[in-house]
């Protein structure tokens, strides 16, 4: 076989229609949106032994707080259950059970034995917490997608949705529901709603922050809060404080008038901690910044961490607060300072509400820790000891 | 790198989106536009740089006919061929690749400006260089019953049309800007020839079929950068343009029948 001699025209055509090849695969592969996932882990403590329940994506895990290993499951006469290849079998919720669900939404706990779980599916699962098994594989049907916690008072949950407003579904036992209101709104709800004295507050994707009749759905009040808003609001001594992507944190009265404000370099998503007469907050620019709340706002200390910012809230604990940044930076700063005392790189990107789990002797757990959930389903937890950032495990190991 | 090209035009299509009244769309529209302005320069001298190799193809191929035996003495003739007319045969190659980067951005822009969801939002504050811009997020993502950030097939039947419309104007645009060939002497079409035919078939179906799973605001943003290469290839190729509407189609280097009392060339 001789090789074919090509001429320059003929090297540059083929060099054209390869370049046009080119582009075409450059063009599909830029097609892949820049972030295909929706949302990141939500986590809960449920019981005595405050075992950790983290939704992310197709799964739902429980987790022991004492090693981070996964709920061994057992069967009826209190042994480990194994599969074929002799493992362990864990507590997991996953899409293999409801075909299709992704979960952002922490599960709540409806009965004794019973979980709720919403869904990004647009549907409300129960699940039976000593066996993880989905009681009724195909869910009730929501209006919208949840990709954030859900609140409840009494048999009522009021679930946000990812499109589409606010909805309370009331429980009725047996795993059955109903749709008791449905406050509908173009834009989004991404974050728990606070209920509180009959009240659902909430502030949505479309600048406002809403109150509500927890009872019937009626609109209480709006207030613009000038930019978008990603988080719960905290209520403090009748005042809830809410920040927006307007980069501005507002104080707001149960009235639903802005009573003060403080702006802030960058967007701020999480929601505030307070603590004493100290509201602690970050941005979306890498920076905290600790507030005097009896005194109009007055700025006590500023933090600048840089990088690429803080999505999720601050964690106030003893004389530390304690942030996760994007950067995948831990820091633990002087609550009344705000120094850095010391800090932990988990070199992936960190977005969900860090988990604070306190002392608790029917827990066996001796020391306060703090659980990282990363956006790393390898590496999908990281706990620390809260006072001197001691790494006590990760899951999966 | 890429935020250097993304994060402008993220801030600029927002700041249009500010200033034509929350409509997304003629702002997407409008930034199309101003981008392939910016780049004609560029694409005009890819399109001069393919119509000058067009113009060669004749006394290239006999060259190839002359040489075909010699292919150290055919390479000297053709770089000789390239001088004498000053052309560079991979002149055309420069402004592609100076270009593309920015019509990828461009096209990442959107779905950035578009941001539905936690993730995509929170990657989008990053990206926003003007502080007042905050206010206006999120953008609106409906259009005329329209949700943007979702795919045609998601939406109401006539968001159908955006697909179709895709398919026709890359169609339209590849047959201009694809290169050329001609025919061997045998006046069989030759093997680049069938390939610049494979693809202007194939590209504009791709594209077509691809727009069925974007978001209907990328496929607006398809159409109108076809439109845009087509425009632009009337203004500088407006002969292309003409033979492309012709049966007899000059632009793919289809014999043309010559004037009535021209000679006939024989070839050497």
């Amino acid at each position: 076989m001789t090789g074919e001699i090509l001429t320059p025209s003929q090297s540059f055509s083929r060099m054209r229609l390869l370049g046009a090849l080119l582009i075409v695969i450059l063009v599909a592969a830029a097609c892949v949106s820049p972030r295909i996932d929706v949302s990141w882990a939500s986590m809960t403590t449920l019981g005595d032994n405050q075992n950790i329940f983290i939704a992310f994506k197709d799964r739902v895990l429980q987790i022991s707080p004492i090693n981070g290993a996964g709920i061994p499951l057992l069967n009826s006469q209190g042994e480990e259950r194994v599969d074929e290849q002799g493992n362990v079998r864990t507590w997991v919720v996953s899409n293999q059970q409801v075909e299709g669900a992704q979960f952002f939404s922490a599960p709540l706990l409806i009965e004794e034995n019973t979980l709720l779980l919403p869904a990004y599916n647009e549907r409300l699962y129960t699940v039976d917490l000593s066996t993880a098994r989905v009681n009724n594989t195909n869910g009730e049907a929501i209006p919208g997608g949840v990709i954030t916690n859900a609140a409840y008072v009494d048999n009522v949950y009021y679930l946000p949705l990812i499109h589409g407003g606010v909805v309370a579904m009331e429980y009725l036992g047996e795993d059955q529901f109903t749709e008791k209101w449905h406050f509908e709104l173009d834009d989004g709800v991404w974050s728990a709603p606070l209920v509180a004295d009959g009240v659902v507050y909430f502030g949505a994707i479309d600048h406002n922050l809403y109150a509500l009749d927890a009872e019937t759905g009626e609109e209480l009040w709006r207030v613009d809060l000038e930019g978008g808003i990603g988080s719960t609001p905290r209520l403090y001594n009748d005042r809830l404080y809410v920040g927006s992507f307007s980069r501005k944190l507002f104080v707001i009265s149960l009235n639903g008038e802005i009573v003060d404000e403080f702006s802030t370099d960058h967007w701020i998503w999480g929601t505030p901690a307070i603590a004493g007469n100290t509201a602690y907050i970050a941005d979306l620019g890498g920076s905290v910044y600790a507030l005097d709340i009896s005194d109009d706002l007055n700025l006590i200390w500023r933090k600048d961490l840089g990088g690429r910012g803080i999505r999720a809230n601050p964690l106030v604990y003893e004389d530390i607060v304690l942030v996760a940044s994007r950067d995948g930076l831990v820091y633990w700063l002087d609550r009344n300072t705000g120094e850095e005392i010391f800090n932990r790189n988990l070199e992936v990107e960190l977005l969900a509400d860090p988990l604070l789990i306190e002392p608790s002797e029917e827990a066996g757990i001796t020391d306060a820790m703090v659980v990282i959930a990363t956006t790393d389903i390898n590496r999908l937890l990281v706990a620390y000891q809260f006072d001197n950032g001691l790494k006590l495990w990760t899951h999966p190991r | 790198m890429w935020d250097l090209i993304l994060n402008p035009l993220v801030t600029i299509l927002t700041a249009l989106y500010s200033l034509f009244n929350n409509d997304i769309v003629l702002s997407i529209v409008v930034l199309t536009i101003i981008i392939r302005l910016v780049t004609w320069p560029l694409t005009a001298q890819q399109q001069r740089s393919a119509k000058q190799m067009q113009e060669l193809q004749p006394k290239l191929k006999k060259l190839q006919e002359k040489y075909k035996n010699d292919r150290e003495k055919l390479a000297q003739a053709q770089m000789e061929l390239y001088r004498e007319h000053g052309v560079n045969p991979f002149g055309g190659c420069l402004p592609l690749l100076i270009q593309f980067p920015i019509l990828i951005g461009l096209y990442q822009t959107i779905l950035f400006a578009l941001a539905s969801t936690p993730f995509q939002l929170v990657d989008l504050s990053q990206r926003l260089l003007v502080p007042g811009l905050d206010g206006l997020i999120p953008i609106n993502r409906f259009w005329f019953g329209m949700d943007l950030t979702l795919p045609p097939t998601a939406n109401p039947q006539y968001a159908l049309l955006l697909p179709l419309l895709v398919l026709v104007t890359s169609w339209l645009q590849s047959k201009l800007s694809l290169p050329t060939a001609s025919n061997d002497d045998d006046g069989e079409p030759n093997q680049a020839q069938a390939m610049t035919r494979s693809m202007t078939t194939i590209m504009p179906l791709m594209f077509g079929f691809l727009s069925l799973s974007f978001s209907v605001g990328l496929s607006i943003y398809f159409i109108v950068s076809n439109l845009m290469t087509i425009f632009q290839y009337g203004i500088v190729g407006k002969g292309r343009l003409n033979g492309l509407l012709k049966r007899g189609n000059a632009a793919e280097g289809e014999v043309v029948p010559a004037p009535k009392g021209a000679k006939k060339s024989k070839a050497r």
